[in-house]
């Protein structure tokens, strides 16, 4: 706690500018007061300055002005893909299956005992990708945070500054 | 006929301009491009925004806001239909596919250790910055590499809120946590970027 305890939800909620307007003279006037507070505002604001993007530039604003379009012409291919796509992918997935069985069972079928490494890699299930867990299965779930309570999570006094822990992860 | 194709079937441009997000989520699902444009056109700011900071360059960041578009729509049946989990409103939906891929796609590039983050600034004029700008872009830089070293809940709602914008209700909603914790998660980011900026001063 760098200022006065009382204060540190609103200066933390100014830095955000999220203050609301009613608390903003009282807060203002502590400020002017109290040069600790003052300080660590100055520090608060500073780092949510700091990790702020700065703003866009022309050229990635005139990139980012091509979205729309670009995005619907991959949107229409893919579904033509998807809809002339899809015989053929069940052909191949079918094709993949038989191919798989058979690199399983030669080798019982000619007395040998268990698949080869290279017959139990082919058919091994695949592992869902991080990417469909975390952006469409799961979406933003954590479940040690699902069990933090509003205000419960433990007080913050600074001192645990292991920014690369992952501990909440 | 569903909801979606009859969107397609009656959609002309005011239609669609004035449909829901739902109805035009529906709608590109059944495969209506012109649904899934105005969606791209009418999110494509905040996307921006969230993606920014995952993107090396502008036009990676270019391309996967085109990805988290593509993904959004294809997650919805795969997430809401599949694993009949509660439907959530499509902004918020399309928030937590940007912020998911954008860290995915600083993981996948080890982005977050080995260079600098975020979009690269254009120096304003030609010619060496002067040494108080070269040292205000480097300790930018470092808060940035820590803002994204911070507890993953935290980083989330600080990028949320300083990136995006987004009201911590908002913010709430999004992460499906309460308005009050995701202020709370925002206070500790803050605090710990406070005190690491005053530290490496």
């Amino acid at each position: 706690m760098a200022g006065c305890e009382e204060m540190e939800a609103k200066i933390l909620d100014r830095a955000a500018g999220a203050l609301p307007e009613a608390e903003s003279a009282a807060v203002q006037a502590h400020l002017d007061g109290c040069p600790r507070c003052r300080a660590w505002a100055a520090s608060c604001a500073e780092a949510v300055q700091l990790a702020a993007l700065p703003q866009p530039s022309e050229a990635e604003l005139r990139l980012f002005a091509q979205l729309p379009a670009r995005a619907r012409v991959v949107f229409r291919e893919r579904a033509n893909r998807s809809v002339w796509g899809r015989p053929l992918t069940v052909g191949l997935l079918g094709a993949a299956v038989v191919a798989a069985v058979m690199v399983v069972a030669a080798p019982r079928l000619r007395g040998r005992r268990g698949p080869s490494p290279l017959a139990a890699a082919l058919v091994a299930q695949p592992e869902p990708t991080e990417l469909e867990t975390w952006a469409l299965s799961d979406p933003l779930e954590d479940q040690e945070e699902q069990a933090v309570e509003d205000g419960s999570v433990e007080q913050d006094d600074g001192t645990d500054l292991d920014l690369d822990s992952e501990s909440m992860e | 006929m569903n909801a979606g194709q009859r969107l397609s079937v009656v959609a002309g441009g005011d239609a669609q301009r004035s449909a829901s997000d739902e109805a035009l989520w529906k709608a590109a699902l059944s495969g209506d491009d012109r649904a899934f444009g105005e969606l791209v056109a009418r999110h494509q700011v905040l996307v921006m925004k969230l993606v920014r900071r995952y993107g090396r360059t502008p036009e990676d960041a270019r391309d996967l806001a085109q990805q988290v578009f593509l993904r959004a729509v294809d997650g919805w049946s795969r997430t809401f239909l599949r694993f009949r989990r509660q439907e959530i409103p499509f902004r918020a939906w399309l928030i937590r596919v940007a912020v998911n891929l954008g860290k995915n796609h600083a993981r996948q590039l080890a982005r977050w250790a080995l260079e600098p983050l975020g979009p690269e600034v254009e120096p304003a004029a030609p010619g060496p910055l002067p040494v108080e700008a070269l040292e205000a872009a480097e300790r930018s830089r470092m808060a940035r590499a820590m803002a994204l070293k911070l507890p993953r809940r935290q980083r989330e709602v600080l990028t949320l809120r300083i990136d995006a914008g987004l009201s911590f209700e908002e913010i709430g909603v999004t992460l499906g946590i309460t308005t009050n914790n995701a202020k709370v998660h925002y206070h500790h980011a803050v605090k710990k970027l406070a005190a690491q900026v005053a530290k490496e001063r």
